[in-house]
């Protein structure tokens, strides 16, 4: 059967007989007209009915307080983890106890320096006033997407006092992949002021919120487990606890400090994050501005192109930034203050640094607050 | 502006607004103008290099058509010929001038070579298969030449299907032009459903999947085991599927919209019980062109010269050329070249038993041979071609670590939650032999699934850059 099939064709009776049937012959009208009849979009309406039903329902169950105790943090599409974990803790605390009076910003060294209770008992002890304090620190934070994260603080709880802790290496980004995950982020860029349609959503809609952290999960499992850690050891105050360990106890590995020579051999001032950093000081007036030298470990400061020399140099430049715009600028702490048990690692604080690097802080921005230095904080309405 | 975007959309609904204003004379002008604005929007030259191929194509047919004998075969074979330097040379021009750029980058010759690149025009393999396919209908005189060059450019470069198929044929595609006919609500709402799911499965599916899957993950297979490089290569397969299916359904609903109705090109593939039932539903509008163009002739050319039914060369070359061919279309690479000799061998496999004692029909076998046979032709028939295509040159570093690590850990669930919904879609249709079996449902629940998929594709939208179709790529 197969071989007569194959045999018989083309079949003849399909070749067209070019005599009877004419294919460029138009039939009767040819072209296409509408024929739709009434009723029609029936299911279109009621699915548009669906989804507001659906949407108004889970944006009003999202967002109260014992189904977000369930769930995990939502997301606001960073992969960064820290971003996603601050902004929403920050919203949390806003809500619960009312907006920050002073903000913490700076990157992974500021995430693990600044321990907001301490901060707030050593300011009160010094200034007599009762404040309440938030660390944004974010992994990989450089100071052109730092300037970004300081707008939309400032623009969405308009602290009285921004404590910036900066570092030579905020302005030559060690990586420039991570910087862009935080700059290019729809809600960042959104928040902004440029019109984005998915950052908008997800300022807007909790059920994006969540989608969002659906999506984190299907793409980086690891990561997502990681970041419900992280959440777990952090407080109301955005403060990561239990870093206990020390470079006494568990040194840091060669490897690791030849990767550190290579990046601060590197570091050198670019115009760039400046000019940024420039403009969002004089964005905000409504907000003082603190910005603050980092503790370093003494065997990094070696590190840099012409040691000491170099971190000089560059925080210089960041001081000379700041004054020029009315912010204020605090030497980092006296190298004595930090021993070598108060390091988590060569960059990092762990718990006990952090504490005593906080105490030392809440003094020294409570005696310039005392000295009119610096605005007194706790007084704004808004804020109470 | 690709298919899936947002553009794209406001693109169609304008030209569908103006399609159904104008005068019904005019409408296939329209479609023609369209489809050049949106090939130009991708590339001016592009447009101008499928303008010299409908002209020279509608211009050589008509050439043809005026001779009878060998004079005819001979005009024919010069204008395959035309389509196929054409297509080789872009499909192996980049291949070559990387070569060049090596050399003189080896000889230190002081030439700028950024700007040495030739691109692949998108759909120029698709629409050169079109081409032939009309020089050959009207060569066999299965259909006269197109008269009007409106109708046959609007063949060549109709915008639903310009950019990754399906390969239309004139036979079909010309006669819609010229007839009159109607959008009713049924053919709207159907047309709506194709786009639907077409959305569903490239966004949320396909490119979702596509996310999930680890990068590299046989270079680092150190950290993977033998089954869950299985799944990875299993999930990248059925991604690769709903790609190709969602922009197929995608087209055709578009399509459907101006009354034209474009070739199916999958038909649950899923479901195949041996290699033949594959192709026969994979990527059908190109498989039936091989059918049609090679194999038949091929087949028939063997049989006519020693027609034992038994004849090895009978039974071995006609699948062994066609399957070659479909790689080499692909891509004329080493990699796709081996992935259409393993399917040839596989074609031929079938064939060789079925010459020598009869075989039961698929569909006739008890259920759970049915099922093993098509788990079987599922990972053989996709899963070995997407190993052989994209990891051939690390095959060896996948088979060591194969050897050396423990076989039984899965991959997380995951995978399996983007899987489900595309794979739910699949059966539906297989089993209702409807290709949208929603439409048969009450009111309340098409409205119901309808919000849900809408919902997950606006929201699956957002994060992600549009991605290409895979096939855009060929």
């Amino acid at each position: 059967v197969f071989l007569k099939k194959l045999l018989t064709l083309p079949n003849p009776t399909q070749r067209v007989n070019m005599k009877k049937t004419n294919h460029n012959q138009a039939l009767d009208q040819p072209g296409v007209s509408l024929d739709l009849k009434k009723p029609f979009g029936i299911t279109l309406l009621l699915s548009l009915l669906f989804i507001i039903l659906f949407m108004v329902s889970s944006e009003l169950l999202l967002r109260t307080k014992p189904v977000q105790e369930i769930l995990p943090l939502p997301s606001v599409g960073s992969p960064n983890r820290s971003l996603d974990i601050k902004v929403h803790l920050l919203e949390r605390l806003a809500r619960d106890e009312g907006p920050p009076n002073i903000i913490f910003l700076g990157s992974s060294l500021a995430n693990a320096a600044f321990d907001p209770t301490t901060f707030q008992v050593a300011f009160k002890k010094t200034t007599g006033k009762e404040i309440r304090c938030f660390n944004f620190g974010v992994n990989a934070l450089t100071m052109t997407a730092g300037t970004k994260l300081a707008n939309i603080l400032v623009d969405l709880y308009n602290p009285e006092m921004i404590i910036w802790g900066v570092t030579p290496l905020d302005l030559s980004p060690r990586n420039k992949k991570k910087q862009l995950i935080i700059e290019q982020n729809h809600w960042v860029r959104y928040r902004n002021g440029e019109d984005n349609f998915a950052g908008w959503l997800a300022d807007v809609s909790y059920s994006y919120r969540y989608f969002l952290r659906f999506r984190f999960w299907m793409e980086f499992p690891k990561l997502s487990f990681q970041r419900s850690r992280v959440v777990s050891k952090t407080t109301a105050y955005g403060f990561r606890i239990n870093r206990t360990r020390n470079i006494i106890d568990n040194p840091v590995p060669p490897k690791r400090i030849d990767h550190h020579r290579r990046i601060m051999a590197n570091v050198s001032p670019k115009p760039g994050p400046l000019a940024q950093l420039q403009k969002a000081l004089a964005k905000h007036k409504s907000t003082a501005f603190i910005l603050l030298d980092m503790p370093h470990h003494a065997t990094l400061m070696k590190f840099y192109k012409k040691g000491p020399q170099t971190h000089q140099q560059i925080m210089g430049k960041i001081q000379s930034t700041a004054r020029q715009q009315g912010a204020y600028y605090q030497e980092a702490p006296p190298p004595q203050l930090l021993e070598d048990r108060d390091w988590y690692d060569l960059t990092h604080l762990n718990h006990r640094g952090a504490t005593k690097f906080s105490r030392w802080l809440g003094k020294k921005i409570g005696d310039a607050v005392n000295n009119k230095m610096l605005p007194e904080p706790g007084n704004r309405e808004d804020i109470r | 502006m690709t298919i899936q975007s947002l553009e794209f959309f406001a693109f169609f609904a304008l030209v569908l607004v103006l399609y159904y204003i104008i005068p019904k004379k005019f409408q296939n002008l329209l479609l023609l103008v369209a489809s050049y604005v949106f090939y130009i929007s991708i590339s001016l030259n592009f447009a101008l290099i499928l303008l010299v191929m409908t002209l020279v194509n509608f211009g050589w047919a008509h050439y043809i058509s005026r001779v009878q004998g060998k004079s005819r075969r001979k005009r024919l074979i010069i204008g395959i010929f035309f389509n196929t330097i054409i297509w080789l040379f872009f499909k192996l021009a980049n291949f070559f001038v990387l070569q060049v750029i090596a050399l003189i980058k080896q000889l230190g010759l002081p030439f700028n070579t950024g700007s040495m690149k030739v691109l692949l025009p998108i759909g120029l393999s698709f629409y050169t298969l079109q081409a032939i396919s009309y020089l050959l209908d009207v060569h066999r005189e299965q259909m006269p030449p197109s008269q009007k060059l409106v109708d046959f450019s609007l063949y060549m470069a109709y915008f639903p299907k310009l950019t990754a198929g399906p390969i239309e044929r004139a036979q079909r595609f010309l006669p819609q032009l010229r007839q009159s006919r109607s959008l009713d609500n049924k053919s709207a709402a159907r047309s709506f459903t194709l786009i639907i799911i077409g959305l569903f499965r490239k966004i949320v599916v396909a490119d979702t999947l596509m996310a999930v899957i680890p990068r590299n993950f046989i270079q680092e297979g150190a950290s993977f085991s033998l089954l869950e490089i299985l799944i990875w290569v299993m999930t990248g397969a059925f991604a690769l599927y709903n790609d190709f299916c969602g922009y197929t359904n995608m087209v055709r609903g578009i399509s459907g919209f101006f009354g034209i109705e474009l070739t199916r090109n999958f038909a649950h593939p899923l479901f195949a019980r041996n290699f033949s039932e594959f192709w026969g539903r994979w990527h059908i509008s190109l498989s039936s062109w091989l059918r049609d163009y090679i194999y038949f002739p091929l087949s028939r050319y063997l049989v006519r010269r020693n027609p034992n039914v038994k004849n090895k060369a009978n039974i071995i070359l006609p699948p062994m050329v066609t399957m070659i061919v479909s790689a080499l279309w692909h891509n004329p690479q080493l990699s796709y070249l081996t992935w259409g000799v393993f399917m040839g061998v596989a074609l031929a496999g079938e064939r060789v038993k079925s010459a020598f004692r009869p075989v039961k029909p698929p569909s006739k076998l008890p259920l759970w041979r049915q099922s093993i046979a098509m788990t079987l032709t599922t990972v053989l028939g996709l899963g070995i071609p997407i190993l052989l295509v994209t990891h051939f040159y690390s095959l060896g570093t996948l088979f060591q670590h194969i050897l050396n690590h423990s076989p039984w850990t899965l991959p997380q669930s995951r995978v399996f939650l983007l899987i489900l919904p595309g794979l739910w879609i699949d059966i539906l249709q297989y089993r209702s032999k409807n290709e949208t079996p929603f439409m048969h449902w009450a009111p309340i629940t098409k409205a119901l699934l309808l919000a849900l998929a809408a919902l997950g594709i606006f929201f699956f939208a957002q994060e992600r850059i549009a991605e290409p179709f895979i096939y855009q790529g060929f």
